[in-house]
């Protein structure tokens, strides 16, 4: 499990991408409370 | 010579200049130090000062920086415990330990191994014996005359077998003689903690990431998932003066060691030396109440002891840790002791954060399908987990290692 936290909704795509090019097979995408999103793979 | 004769003064007088508390501060801190080393040798979070009251479950708040936890375990050899905040029930012990240990379904642990029932009148006072085994490697120290006798570590036969051996100077081994364990695999525990989590969220979001010196701090929690618990410890001391002298440390007894020269006869001897042993444990016993200290074996140069804690102690403990996030939420769960040590953890969480050498390194990617090896095996050879590409280009923490690997792949 890989967990980048604090990402600006306009980097999102961009760390998804990342995850998916190294093999990840499932990508959580969470929103925060503070507007930011958690982007998790594993 | 002249010469080197006044250096040689100079540095002993400057030797002295250091005060006595001093000095043994520093023999103490040494030898916390050892013993956290004997521990950490057995890939086991040494606790000090030893203490009974650290439990599964247990949760405390790491407010400290990475980078300065990591310089505090390697100068004093632990982690201060100081920041208990949560003490969570933890169950599913039943179903782990599928009935063995004297574990069932209403067991309430370790409760049932430090207190049985009914209560214990004498020894052992405790059931820790039927709880999972564990051992450790033995532990050598040496001590001198003044600062040895507090050993810092709560062992009486050190004092006592100096005492008896009547000198202020001595090497010495301590075997830990019972230990045993107890856990929860971290799968079964973490959701545990996520529920003690979610109920005390406003308290956890005090702690959320915070700029510290313009730079962002995170916080944690620390998970006790396993201890490790000791009931006694066999301790053998050699003296290290030739002449015999009389030390300051500990209790003063005047009692005769055996002298196996003096005997004749072979049976006699056995006879006689059982004897002795037995006034002699009889004797520390009267003078050290509260110590459960046996002597096994006594010469005039050496001496070995047996010692039962009055209760047994933990001595150490595994963790995971978990970063709490701006909302109070919990992050995934970290191997503090690989955390700690710097070294590189598969499972991990990040806060974001780019920068120009991100794209860089992207682009590299991109250009050739052969270059993700290239990065993966450059990874393995510096010591990085070969799988954490995403984490490396967007972690706000992998700034560095994104320009060492511009440097030495991208250029």
């Amino acid at each position: 499990m890989q967990n980048v936290s604090g990402v600006p909704a306009s980097s999102v795509g961009t760390v998804v991408q990342d995850f998916i090019d190294n093999g990840a097979s499932r990508v959580v995408v969470e929103i925060s409370e503070d507007g930011t999103f958690n982007v998790s793979a594993g | 010579m002249k010469f080197r004769t006044f250096f040689a003064l100079a540095a002993l007088a400057c030797a002295s200049c250091r005060s006595l508390p001093d000095r043994r501060a520093e023999q103490l801190a040494r030898v916390a130090k050892d013993w956290c080393l004997t521990i950490r040798a057995s890939q086991v979070m040494p606790v000090y000062p030893l203490t009974e009251d650290l439990q599964v479950g247990d949760v405390f708040l790491v407010s400290t920086q990475l980078q300065d936890e990591v310089k505090e375990f390697e100068s004093k050899g632990f982690l201060p415990l100081d920041n208990l905040i949560a003490r969570v029930p933890i169950t599913g012990y039943s179903a782990v330990y599928n009935g063995a240990y004297q574990v069932t379904a209403d067991s309430v642990i370790p409760r049932q191994w430090q207190f049985p029932d009914p209560a214990r009148t004498a020894a052992p006072m405790t059931d820790w014996g039927v709880a999972p085994g564990a051992a450790f490697p033995s532990y050598t120290f040496s001590v001198k005359r003044g600062a040895g006798a507090t050993l810092a570590l709560p062992i009486n036969a050190v004092p006592v077998g100096l005492s008896l051996l009547h000198t202020g100077s001595a090497t010495g081994t301590v075997e830990i003689s019972t230990s045993s364990t107890y856990g929860l695999p971290i799968i079964d525990i973490n959701p545990q903690i996520d529920e003690w989590a979610n109920a005390n969220r406003d308290f956890l979001k005090i702690y959320g990431p915070q700029m510290v010196d313009g730079k962002p701090m995170t916080n944690y929690v620390r998970v006790v998932y396993r201890v490790y618990v000791a009931g006694g410890v066999n301790v053998s001391i050699v003296n290290d003066e030739s002449t015999g002298a009389r030390g300051d440390a500990g209790a003063s007894k005047s009692l005769q060691l055996f002298d196996a020269g003096s005997t004749t006869e072979a049976v006699n001897a056995a006879e006689n030396y059982q004897k002795i042993l037995s006034a002699l444990s009889q004797s520390v016993a009267s003078t050290t109440p509260g110590a459960s200290v046996t002597i096994s074996s006594a010469s005039s140069r050496a001496i070995a002891m047996n010692e039962v804690f009055p209760r047994p102690l933990v001595i150490g403990y595994l963790a995971f840790d978990r970063a709490i996030d701006a909302s109070g939420r919990l992050g995934p769960p970290l191997p503090t002791h690989a955390r700690v040590q710097n070294k590189p953890i598969a499972v991990g969480t990040a806060e974001y954060g780019t920068d120009p050498n991100a794209q860089k390194i992207r682009d590299w990617l991109n250009a050739d399908p052969g270059n993700r090896q290239k990065l993966r095996d450059w990874l393995s050879a510096h010591g990085n987990d070969p799988n954490s590409i995403p984490m490396i280009l967007n972690a706000e923490n992998a700034a560095p290692l994104r320009a060492e690997i511009v440097s030495a792949l991208v250029k």
